[in-house]
């Protein structure tokens, strides 16, 4: 039994401070314009007890959307809150539970100052031992960064095509919140964040909602869930094995190849670039570049969208924007619309997508197989 | 409200803070840190509290220049993975400014105040590494 | 004088810290307008500077570290903790449980800070003494701190510093690194120095504070101990006496009768400040770094409020094997990184900020 996307409605991610989290659900459901009545509402974000302070959002969302009555829960892993909302939803689904089920990701991320978010940000790493020092987000993966160049010889202009190349897919992209592009030199000498991590090496603040419609009907959906998996690693990075590596992003990427009969062939990536060394860590760990070898991958044009393996076609993290709990349903809203043709940017010959996603530095993975119908 | 942080919270943890205290797994005999109630290597239960030891390696290090709110006094914040040998550890690294240090070089456990809750809550103190005073 | 005479006790462990960061003094006279020949009176070239995540209780944990190292006696037998210091972290709340804590010393232990302007340090020294005599505790810790607060221009500024010192003691077993032979204790009613209760920094009396306080204390419990013990200056191989500046410990070792070349090795004001509780302290624990077995020491700190102590000590065979055990005064002496006037008042926390 199969289970599709019906329908996904998303807001222009930015800093919308003339709007409540609430009135960006709202935007996002115009946006979707479908109004199938959902058997259940599964809503994934992190930050609103802090930043809106409100608990059991789910049954607040519920009543805003119109669906009072509703059942109504909210799931929260970190980054992948948004990916493993669809996991829950597709599995839920496919054992014939539910028809119906709306996902709703949403985040406010400016309603306080920048520093005080990265503080709530920090909380996705070991709150006790990691967050408790001072590290924030940005600071273990510039640890990962500075040990990817030193044990792979690479350098800081080199891992840069990543962002040049996001700002330019971004241009297309009408949700998200960075449309300028940038090149190279200018990321290497943007403002330090935590070295060698610049401004323009991370994802930016932003606000933002995405709603998307799962069903079993297979009629007018847009694309087709074909798999959802998920996996977890250790909390500290002190716990791994290798910073570099993330193990548990590869078990999700072999059993997706798994279900698929041991083979994927896959049109367009979408992972989550929360930093420049994010992408090249994921590409590594799931084995489609050799260790060290991504960035000169990169670098020759083969995660271009033109390229063999075209990723983030719509900005990623980094220019699209990383709305938190709402990331993941940006992502399959994106794929979704680029599948069915009915996102502003096109693949016309792309039948399936992967979307994989991490929380931290791997603690939490998941990965979504998406087909066209 | 007078206290942001847990008092409780803080006061479990002192030691492990304090004394730099990892964890054993009777089991597969791996030192890992921080102490969590179960093995990360192979999942036994048997862990056992262990010192670290105090000197090690800074293998790598970032220059934090927009840290999380509550550690503006410490700006630019230092954050290292010391390796000690038996097992790694994230931490500031402090009494040093970023153009003296160096990876692999040999640095030491010391304590200080991580932060401060508020003005009038505890002061919160713990582990962090420094540039070695004297060579062993 | 009614000084009693005691069994000899030990000191088995010692241990120092000082940050390391230093403010010169002519930063000092820069932003305040002092004439530069005022620091120059001082005989003191720049002061220690506490780091930003630095407090007394921070440096007298790593100065008792240091004593733990040298003495490597069981922190399980240490059995009191005693915390000297006018700069605590907490005005309630023990500092020395902290301490006691992160050296593994809890829980069968007393703890407790003390506050005597700058002579706490030197009572917990004293009173461990007896306690050790007494058998009520094997060994016992203490610990004298400071990251002194001044006002901001006033001449207390170019001087009151951050350091402290450490002291493991207990009854001699043949191994320690030297004998305490004898103490006194001098102490009357005579404010030349204090902070009010909720005050961030202390006033003083100027000039008062020498001649009827420092002087006078320092002169009556040294010329006590003396006469208790029988010695004179010449019994004597080095002289500590509390440094508030440069100037004083000579002037005080002068009248005494003892040369400047005894004085000198303990002396540390003149390169980092007065550090309190730490001062001469500090002093103690820099000629034990350097003293040979049989040699012997006297020390005389002195607190604001006021009062003084005298130790006769007598370095032992036990001193050798301990000296390199940890990093010595000087390890942290030549350690220095110079800050300028601002750096200085954030690192100290005197800029006023919202948080």
């Amino acid at each position: 039994m199969g289970v599709y996307v019906k329908s996904y409605g998303l807001t222009k991610l930015g800093r919308s401070y003339f709007k409540s989290l609430y009135d960006l659900v709202n935007d996002a459901l115009s946006d979707m314009d479908d109004t199938t009545k959902p058997d259940l509402i599964i809503v994934s974000s992190l930050f609103t007890s802090t930043s809106i302070g409100q608990l059991d959002l789910a049954s607040k969302i519920a009543e805003i959307t119109g669906y009072k009555g509703v059942p109504a829960i909210r799931v929260e892993t970190g980054e992948t809150s948004g990916h493993n909302a669809v996991l829950m939803a597709f599995r839920l689904l496919a054992s014939g539970q539910y028809d119906n089920i709306l996902l709703v990701g949403a985040e406010k991320t400016t309603e306080f100052l920048a520093a005080r978010m990265y503080k709530e940000i920090s909380k996705v790493f070991d709150s006790e031992y990691e967050a408790y020092m001072g590290v924030g987000h940005a600071s273990l993966h510039a640890l990962a960064m500075k040990e990817y160049m030193r044990r792979y010889g690479k350098t800081h202009r080199e891992l840069a095509y990543w962002p040049a190349l996001m700002h330019q897919n971004a241009l297309n992209n009408p949700y998200a919140a960075l449309r300028f592009p940038v090149d190279q030199d200018s990321v290497v000498k943007a403002n330090t964040v935590s070295d060698p991590i610049t401004l323009l090496d991370s994802y930016p603040l932003v606000d933002g909602a995405s709603t998307v419609i799962l069903t079993r009907n297979p009629n007018s959906a847009l694309a087709e869930i074909k798999y959802a998996a998920a996996a977890t690693d250790v909390m500290p990075i002190t716990h791994k094995e290798d910073i570099l590596d993330l193990p548990a992003l590869r078990t999700v990427y072999n059993r997706i190849k798994e279900e698929s009969g041991g083979d994927l062939s896959i049109d367009i990536f979408e992972v989550t670039d929360q930093f420049t060394i994010t992408p090249y860590l994921i590409f590594e760990s799931i084995g489609i570049a050799d260790k060290g070898s991504s960035v000169d991958m990169v670098n020759n044009g083969l995660f271009d969208r033109s390229g063999q393996y075209p990723t983030n076609v719509t900005g990623g993290l980094k220019a699209r924007g990383h709305p938190f709990g709402a990331t993941g349903l940006y992502q399959l809203s994106e794929i979704a619309g680029i599948l069915s043709g009915t996102f502003p940017i096109s693949m016309e010959d792309a039948k399936e997508a992967l979307i994989l996603g991490i929380n931290g530095l791997g603690s939490n993975a998941s990965g979504i197989l998406v087909g066209r119908r | 409200m007078s206290m942001e942080y847990s008092v409780p919270l803080y006061w479990r943890n002192r030691i492990n803070y304090y004394r730099l205290i990892g964890g054993k797994c009777k089991k597969c005999g791996r030192i890992f840190f921080p102490p969590y109630n179960r093995c990360p290597y192979c999942g036994s239960d048997e862990i056992e509290p262990v010192e670290l030891p105090r000197t090690g390696k800074l293998l790598t290090y970032t220059v934090s220049y927009n840290p999380p709110e509550g550690y503006k006094l410490q700006t630019p914040l230092i954050i290292g993975l010391v390796d000690l040998g038996v097992a790694k550890v994230v931490a500031q690294i402090t009494d040093a400014q970023p153009d003296e240090l160096k990876e692999g070089m040999d640095v030491e456990a010391v304590v200080r105040r991580i932060r401060e809750d508020r003005t009038a809550g505890l002061i919160h103190y713990a582990y962090k590494f420094r540039p070695l005073v004297k060579q062993e | 004088m009614n000084g009693l005479l005691h069994d000899p006790a030990a000191i088995y462990g010692w241990g120092a810290y000082i940050p390391r960061y230093r403010l010169p003094m002519k930063e000092i006279a820069r932003i305040w307008g002092w004439h530069e020949g005022v620091p120059s009176g001082l005989n003191v070239k720049e002061k220690s500077v506490d780091g930003p995540d630095e407090d007394s209780l921070t440096i007298g944990l790593e100065a008792a570290y240091n004593a733990l190292k040298r003495a490597s006696v069981n922190p399980k037998e240490i059995g009191v903790v005693m915390f000297g210091s006018e700069s605590k972290p907490y005005a309630v709340k023990p500092s020395a449980t902290i301490i006691a804590e992160a050296l593994g010393i809890t829980p069968s232990t007393m703890a407790s800070d003390l506050e005597f302007a700058c002579r706490a340090g030197s009572e917990a020294f004293r009173a461990i003494i007896g306690m050790t005599l007494g058998g009520l505790v094997k060994y016992g810790l203490a610990i004298g701190s400071d990251t002194a607060q001044a006002n901001p221009g006033d001449v207390l500024e170019f001087t009151a510093s951050s350091g402290g010192a450490a002291f493991i003691i207990g009854k001699p077993n043949g191994t320690e690194a030297a004998i305490i032979e004898g103490s006194y204790t001098y102490v009357t009613d005579t404010p030349d120095f204090w902070r009010r209760a909720l005050q961030p920094y202390p006033l003083h009396g100027e000039g008062f504070t020498g001649e009827p306080a420092y002087f006078h204390h320092i002169e009556n419990s040294v010329r006590a101990l003396m006469e208790m013990l029988d010695l004179k200056p010449e019994d004597f191989d080095y002289a500590i006496f509390h440094q508030p500046n440069g100037r004083f410990p000579l002037k005080v070792g002068k009248k005494l009768g003892f040369p400047k070349e005894k004085i000198l090795p303990g002396l540390v004001t003149p390169f980092i400040g007065n550090t309190y509780n730490g001062s001469a302290l500090l002093g103690l624990a820099r000629v034990l770094d350097q003293a040979k077995p049989g040699q012997r020491i006297l020390v005389a700190p002195f607190g604001s409020g006021a009062g003084s102590d005298a130790y006769s000590i007598v370095v032992m065979e036990g001193v050798k094997e301990r000296q390199q055990k940890a990093p010595t005064v000087d390890d942290y002496l030549v350690r220095r990184k110079e800050v300028d006037y601002a750096l200085y008042t954030k690192f100290r926390n005197i800029i006023t900020r919202i948080v």
